[in-house]
C-alpha cells in the first residue's frame, strides 16, 4: 500500500481537467494497468474530482466518460463554494477571465483543503495532492501548482502521479 | 445565504465570465481599454449595452493573455505610424506593402473570400482581428490600440460592411488611435472629424485605389456621362473591388470622375445602405469557428506558445473555447490560412 506508506497518511489525488485530458492517449484496450490503478484508487476512495472539473470534461473521450460515469467521486460546487472563495481571494489569478468556461482551478484546491479537513479528525488523516498538468510560466498569471504550494498541498503531473504510485507502464 | 447555483451559472453566462469570477468577494482588478467606436449612421455616442460590453471585456482579457504572451517570447511589437501624412498616400503606401494586387482582389469569388484575405494580411502584419456577434443598431467595428493591436468586427454586420469596417479600425491601429467606431459609409460618415474621417478616406482608397478605379470600365462610363447614374454600374464595381455602393461612388468623387453636383444628388438617394446580413453557410467545424471568431493570428499565437511549453492544451483550448480534440485542426487551419 504505497499510498498509505509516505507520510503515515492516506494519500488522495484531486485530479484537475488537464490531467484528464493528459490521459487522452492512454487508451483503456492497451494501457490495461493504467486504467486499473485509476479503477482501483475511485474505489477506495482516494480520487476527487470537483464537480466543476467534470462540467469541463466536455469532449466525449474515454476518460470524460471516465469521470462522468462515476458520480461517487464527484465533489459537488455546492458543497465546495466557500473554501473555493477563500482560494479565489487569496489567489486571485487562478480566476482567469479569458477563459469563459475554465472555472474549475479555484475548485481543485479547495477540493484539497477540503479533504484534508474533513479527514483530519477521522482515524484516516490524508494528505491531498492535487494531480494537474498546469503551469505558469507568463508574467502576472498564475497556476492551479501555485495556489497548491500557497495552502501547503503538493501538486504533482501525470506522471509524478503514477510514481507515488510506485507504478511504471 | 447563497444564491442558488443555478442562478449564479445563468448570471456567469449573463455576463461572459467564467463561474469562479463570482467566488471572489470583490470585482477582479482590471484596466478597461481605450477604444475607438465605429458605429452606425446617425449614432454619436454608441450605448454601451450588455453584447458590446462583454465584447470589450472579450477582447481585453484576450488582449493581455497574447500581451503576456508575446513578452514572455521577446516577440516584436507592432509600432503605430509616426509620419504626418495623407490619408490616400498612406493607403497607397499600406497597399503596396500588403503586396496584394488589384488583379489579386478581382480572382476573389466572393466578399467572405475578400474579407477573409483582407484579415489574414492584416494579422501577419501582427494586429489580431476578432469577430463577434453584436446588436445591429450599436456597434460595427472597434479596436484596441495598446500592444498588441486587437480589431473587433462585429459579425451580425454585413459582410461588406465588414471589410470597410476592418480597414477602417487597421487605420486607427496605424495611427495608434483605436477605438469603438461606427463605420458607415454615409456622406455624414465620411465627412465626418477627425479622425473617423482619416480612416475612412484610408479605408476607401486602400479598397479602390484611385488607378484602378479610374482604369475601371463602368466608372469611365460615368464620369464620361456627367449626370446621375443608375445604381447598376456602381453594384458592379462594388462586386468587383467587394465594397458597398457607397464606398464606390464617394470614391468615384474623390479622384474626380464625378462633380460634387452629381455626388450629393445620387447620395441624397439613398438612406444608408444595410443590405440584409447573409444567413445560413455558416462553418461547421470546430476549427472554422475558432477561424471565425479568433482568427488564424490568434489561433497560431496561442498554439506556439503551448509547442515552447508556455501554456497547456488546457489553456488553449479554454481560450479558443473549443474541445481540446480539436486543436491540432485548429493549428493545422490556421498555419494554412497564414501561409496561404
Amino acid at each position: 500500500m504505497i499510498g498509505l506508506a509516505l507520510a503515515g497518511n492516506v494519500l488522495v489525488y484531486i485530479v484537475d481537467t488537464s490531467t484528464w485530458w493528459d490521459l487522452v492517449p492512454f487508451r483503456p484496450s492497451t494501457f490495461v494497468g493504467v486504467w486499473d490503478l485509476i479503477e482501483g484508487l475511485a474505489s477506495d476512495g482516494r480520487l476527487l474530482v470537483p464537480e466543476e472539473v467534470d462540467r469541463e470534461l466536455n469532449s466525449g473521450r474515454y476518460p470524460d466518460k471516465w469521470v462522468h460515469d462515476r458520480p461517487h467521486i464527484h465533489r459537488s460546487t455546492v458543497s465546495l463554494w466557500d473554501r473555493a472563495c477563500e482560494v479565489a481571494d487569496r489567489y486571485p489569478q487562478l480566476v482567469d477571465l479569458a477563459k469563459p468556461k475554465g472555472t474549475a482551478d479555484p475548485f481543485v484546491v479547495a477540493c484539497a483543503i477540503e479533504e484534508i479537513d474533513i479527514r483530519s479528525g477521522t482515524i484516516f488523516p490524508c494528505e491531498a495532492i492535487v494531480v494537474t498538468s498546469e503551469v505558469s510560466h507568463l508574467p502576472g498569471r498564475a497556476a492551479i501548482p501555485d495556489g497548491c504550494a500557497g495552502y501547503g498541498i503538493r501538486s504533482v503531473d501525470l506522471y509524478g502521479w503514477f510514481a507515488l504510485e510506485g507504478r511504471t507502464f | 445565504m447563497h444564491p442558488p447555483l443555478t442562478a449564479l451559472r445563468e448570471l456567469a453566462s449573463l455576463y461572459g465570465v467564467p463561474l469562479s469570477a463570482l467566488l471572489l468577494s470583490h470585482p477582479p482588478r482590471k484596466s478597461l481599454p481605450t477604444v475607438d467606436r465605429r458605429t452606425y449612421s446617425g449614432v454619436d455616442v454608441p450605448e454601451t449595452t450588455m453584447p458590446l460590453a462583454k465584447a470589450l471585456h472579450r477582447a481585453a482579457d484576450l488582449q493581455e493573455v497574447a500581451r503576456a504572451v508575446i513578452e514572455h517570447a521577446d516577440g516584436p511589437r507592432f509600432e503605430a505610424m509616426v509620419e504626418d501624412i495623407e490619408a490616400d498616400q498612406l493607403a497607397t503606401d499600406q497597399r503596396r506593402a500588403f503586396n496584394i494586387s488589384v488583379a489579386q482582389q478581382r480572382t476573389w469569388r466572393d466578399d467572405n473570400m475578400a474579407l477573409r484575405a483582407w484579415r489574414t494580411a492584416i494579422e501577419r502584419r501582427g494586429v489580431f482581428v476578432l469577430q463577434v456577434s453584436m446588436p445591429k443598431t450599436e456597434v460595427r467595428a472597434f479596436s484596441l490600440s495598446e500592444h498588441p493591436p486587437f480589431i473587433v468586427l462585429n459579425r451580425s454586420d454585413h459582410v461588406r460592411a465588414r471589410v470597410f469596417s476592418l480597414l477602417h479600425e487597421f487605420c486607427h491601429v496605424l495611427l495608434g488611435s483605436a477605438g469603438i467606431c461606427l463605420p458607415s459609409t454615409s456622406r455624414r460618415a465620411m465627412q465626418a472629424t477627425e479622425p473617423e474621417r482619416y480612416c475612412n478616406v484610408f479605408a476607401g482608397a486602400f479598397l479602390v485605389p484611385s488607378d484602378a478605379l479610374r482604369a475601371d470600365a463602368d466608372a469611365q462610363r460615368i464620369g464620361a456621362a456627367a449626370a446621375v447614374p443608375d445604381d447598376a454600374p456602381l453594384e458592379r464595381i462594388g462586386r468587383r473591388f467587394h465594397v458597398s455602393r457607397g464606398v464606390v461612388w464617394f470614391r468615384l468623387y474623390q479622384v474626380g470622375l464625378v462633380s460634387q453636383a452629381i455626388f450629393t444628388a445620387k447620395w441624397d438617394d439613398w438612406a444608408d445602405w444595410f443590405p440584409a446580413v447573409e444567413s445560413g453557410g455558416g462553418p461547421t467545424t470546430s476549427a472554422d469557428i475558432v477561424m471565425r471568431d479568433y482568427g488564424a493570428g490568434l489561433a497560431s499565437l496561442l498554439m506556439a506558445a503551448k509547442e515552447r511549453g508556455v501554456l497547456t492544451s488546457t489553456d488553449v483550448a479554454q481560450y479558443l473555447v473549443v474541445p481540446q480534440a480539436a486543436l491540432p485542426s485548429v493549428e493545422a487551419a490556421a498555419a494554412q490560412r497564414l501561409a496561404g
